[in-house]
């Protein structure tokens, strides 16, 4: 492994991209297990080991570490007998400040960190896999969840597009693999409010309370690599709780603490639910994401068209 | 925390209060173990690198104090949908 300098990359989002990292993902990928294949899909998904100029060394797409450890021996072994020197060398015009959606990051709004797993069963050792997502707002739909004159008591709705954009985009169940965002007619139920509980001069604490429902009929499409059926009936059932404190002359949240706990059941075809089909409990958690290179990964949700022109259209017209 | 030790129903799916809250979202927060890439080494200890995911985590010093802030203001029950 030391001899390896490890990339993560969501292929998914960066096969798309028209820039030099996209062009370098799809060198790259083009000369490995899925180059060239377009059915039953276009997926470039896997493990790749290549030099910085983008010659393939070995790949493959396994979750078996055994197998990876061969690819990678494989990739080592290939290494030291290349006679291409230049492919040890940095290649020159790399263009790391490319446009694409990284540059949508709400930089005066607010970022949340979203993460999911499943919570203990009563009978059952409860799978340890989580995941996480972000979650973003805009500085105007941050300034929007505060009162104008706010009081002690008082209660108030959470702005409607905002809690249907959280419902419908980040209360997915992706703690063992990606799923499909909900459609706005899968959304049954969603009741977000906030109610002040305490002011001063400084600070203003809200606490939040809502619940979402949730449901989605099934595709009925058969999975081309399995010819099993492709998705089941789905739905999530949770109530939501947070403490939120605003900082009123940063004009900023300094805390934004909630959870989203309660039922989800069904499975899609990559959340890896089929053989625990629920109902079952399963927990969200939000908290302040740090301005970090981690941070600044983009929504999940952004890959789809219409939730990109949302966020993009928010930052270049402000609605 | 360990696998086992998170096999414990230490939890409801809804918080009651507070300090519930607090025990819920932190277990569902990724844990410090799970936030490193661990690999063994010749001598079969084990190295890790902490990869960080981008979130500060309270001393802890700091979560009782807060802990104990939050437990005295009013809470506000909603209604259960799940029994």
């Amino acid at each position: 492994m030391e001899q390896f300098i490890p990339v993560a990359d969501n292929f998914s989002y960066t096969q798309n991209l028209s820039d030099a990292s996209g062009e370098f993902f799809c060198l790259v990928a083009e000369q490995g297990h899925y180059g060239g294949r377009s059915l039953p899909t276009n997926t470039r998904q896997g493990l790749y080991a290549c030099t910085i100029n983008g010659e393939l060394l070995a790949s493959i797409n396994t979750r078996d570490g055994n197998q990876v450890a061969e690819m990678m021996r494989q990739a080592l072994q290939k290494w030291s007998q290349s006679v291409d020197q230049s492919a040890k060398q940095s290649p020159a015009g790399y263009d790391n400040r490319a446009n694409n959606w990284y540059d949508v990051y709400p930089e005066d709004g607010m970022v949340l960190n979203l993460y999911v797993r499943d919570l203990p069963h009563q009978s059952a050792q409860v799978d340890t896999r989580w995941n996480l997502d972000h979650i973003w707002f805009a500085a105007d739909e941050v300034s929007g969840l505060i009162p104008g004159n706010p009081v002690t008591g008082h209660s108030y709705s959470f702005p409607q597009p905002l809690s249907r954009r959280i419902a419908k985009l980040h209360l997915v169940d992706i703690a063992r693999g990606e799923s499909p965002r909900w459609k706005s007619d899968d959304l049954k139920r969603v009741e977000m409010r906030l109610r002040v509980q305490q002011v001063t001069v400084d600070q203003i604490d809200l606490y939040l309370e809502g619940t979402v429902r949730n449901e989605a009929e099934p595709s009925h499409n058969i999975n081309p690599f399995t010819q099993q059926k492709a998705d089941m009936p789905r739905g999530v059932e949770l109530e939501l709780r947070g403490y939120l404190n605003y900082n009123r002359s940063a004009k900023k949240f300094d805390r934004f603490d909630a959870t989203a706990s309660g039922l989800r059941w069904g499975a899609t075809t990559y959340n890896a639910r089929f053989n625990d089909l629920g109902p079952a409990q399963i927990g969200f958690a939000w908290e302040l994401a740090v301005d970090s290179n981690v941070g600044r990964t983009p929504p999940q949700a952004i890959f789809q068209p219409t939730i990109f022109n949302q966020y993009e259209l928010r930052r270049k017209f402000g609605h | 925390m360990s696998n086992l030790a998170r096999s414990q129903p230490p939890l409801t799916s809804v918080p009651a209060d507070a300090q519930q809250f607090d025990k819920l979202h932190t277990f569902i927060k990724p844990k410090i173990d799970e936030l490193r890439w661990t690999r063994p080494t010749e001598s079969g200890s084990k190295k890790s690198a902490i990869v960080h995911l981008g979130h500060e985590r309270q001393s802890p010093s700091v979560v009782p104090e807060t802990t104990a802030l939050r437990a005295r203001r009013p809470f506000f029950p909603i209604h259960r949908l799940f029994s």
